[in-house]
């Protein structure tokens, strides 16, 4: 019989993010998002909707730009995750896109950033001969109300062009 | 929202998921890609007691043709849809042709956004029976077969009786879709698929998908199917306008009619994302464009 992790019970769980690891309990309702968030210390990502609609707390799992709100903390255990955190140099160097989104005005407040930052992520490590409209097309997957998202566009276009990944 | 309490087992193997399915029946929920299911929890839409996180069931993931079936593995997600790729009987991987490799990656576009589609899975979407879910109304145009398994059995499902109303399936508590299989469509087949949402990656609002099979001495259409999404509890068959089409040659005048006919078969109930009428719209043009698709015109 496979072990069940009672419903009101933290199991303990190991998450690798950013390359370091990080022991904590969880219940098994517990998000990725909100173990990120509460257990880790991880603010960075945001939360929006809270079932997969805004994007906003994407990070990335093994390479690839997922919701955070919609996996369960014991569900990653065996993953590479990536936080926006985890983009700037250890020295505080802006990653490319990070650089581009300020050099474009990909933000104005700043809520969607980190998740539109690790989708962006994501498409540049998968995808780097991605066309224009493929891009568009992979960008709707997350919500801004306030750039009009031309700027974000522009942002991992820019990056992209460059060849910096 | 925050999901409710609920236990949690992860077996690693299909017979340790059985297992559980038997032990706690209705209590449970499979979870998959939870690219649904996470939501309708957060939403307290659903509560189940139990999940059964089948994530690290190995052997649920391929996807293989024999005799001219497609077996897609439930464990496949969408964005593996978007570049089929088949594994062959020497271990080989190659990409899937033929029709129906052309239209699953159209198909597979539609489905959510890109990080729905790399988590979202093929047989959780169809288990989760959302009745304008693009693989369920390609399972149903299809007649596709759903294969189950339970505790010492095994059986097999047609799409015809698989989908009974909006998230409800044939499906028994204690069963666990492992595969569902297509039919790879030779190459005297044309098929297409079109949808309208109002936003790009929301569920549609009516989608269309059709396939025809062409006479090749004489170029008339020997069977058609037309499937549509988005107007009743599952994805239905319009068997009057495919009746129509039957013994025609595909063109312009003939997909008219038989989308004219479409819209006029269907019976969908408004609600915000569109009145009854509007839909009926949606049917007429999303059938006219799919025709149009699979036999190469634009539209």
């Amino acid at each position: 019989m496979t072990e069940i992790s009672a419903a009101d019970a933290a199991v303990p769980v190991v998450l690798r993010v950013n390359g370091d690891e990080y022991r904590i309990a969880a219940e098994p309702r517990r998000t990725l998002a909100d173990a990120l968030r509460e257990d880790c210390g991880l603010t960075g990502t945001h939360l929006g909707c809270e079932h997969g609609v805004c994007g906003a707390c994407t990070v990335l799992v093994d390479g690839e730009p997922v919701r955070s709100c919609l996996m369960f903390a014991v569900q990653s255990q065996d993953v590479e995750i990536r936080t926006v955190e985890g983009l700037a140099a250890a020295d505080g160097t802006l990653h490319p896109l990070q650089e581009a989104f300020w050099r474009h005005h990909g933000l104005q407040c700043g809520f969607c950033t980190p998740g539109f930052l690790m989708l962006s992520a994501g498409i540049l490590e998968t995808s780097p001969d991605i066309g224009d409209e493929e891009l568009r097309e992979a960008l709707s997957s997350n919500l801004c109300r306030c750039t009009g998202y031309q700027t974000i566009v522009d942002s991992v276009r820019s990056v992209l062009d460059a060849g910096e990944a | 929202m925050k999901p409710a309490r609920f236990a949690y087992t992860a077996p690693d193997t299909v017979e340790g998921t059985l297992d559980a399915l038997d032990r706690f029946g209705d209590e449970a929920k499979v979870l998959s890609g939870g690219q649904s299911l996470v939501p309708m929890m957060n939403f307290r839409l659903a509560r189940p007691e139990v999940i059964v996180d089948i994530g690290r069931v190995s052997g649920l993931d391929g996807m293989s043709v024999s005799n001219g079936t497609l077996t897609v593995g439930a464990r496949v997600v969408h964005s593996r849809l978007e570049a089929p790729t088949v594994s062959t009987p020497d271990g080989r991987s190659e990409s899937l042709g033929g029709v129906l490799g052309s239209l699953l990656p159209v198909v597979a576009r539609f489905v959510g956004h890109l990080p729905i589609r790399v988590r979202g899975t093929f047989g959780g979407s169809i288990a989760h029976a959302d009745p304008a879910a693009e693989w369920c109304i390609l399972a149903r145009t299809l007649d596709a077969e759903m294969v189950a398994l339970r505790q010492g059995g095994e059986r097999t499902i047609p799409a015809a009786d698989f989908f009974e109303t909006v998230f409800t399936t044939a499906l028994a508590a204690e069963e666990l879709l492992v595969a569902v299989r297509l039919p790879i469509l030779g190459e005297d087949w044309r098929a297409g698929f079109c949808e309208f949402s109002r936003r790009a990656g929301d569920f549609a609002v009516v989608a269309a998908m059709t396939a025809v099979r062409l006479e090749p001495a004489t170029g008339a259409i020997a069977e058609a199917r037309i499937g549509v999404g988005g107007v009743a509890g599952v994805p239905v068959r319009l068997p009057a306008a495919e009746a129509m089409l039957v013994g025609e040659t595909p063109g312009a005048g003939l997909h008219a009619a038989a989308a004219e006919a479409a819209a006029g078969e269907v019976d969908p109930v408004g609600d915000l994302h569109g009145s009854a009428a509007y839909r009926r719209d949606l049917v007429r043009a999303m059938v006219a464009r799919s025709l149009a698709q699979g036999a190469g015109a634009s539209g």
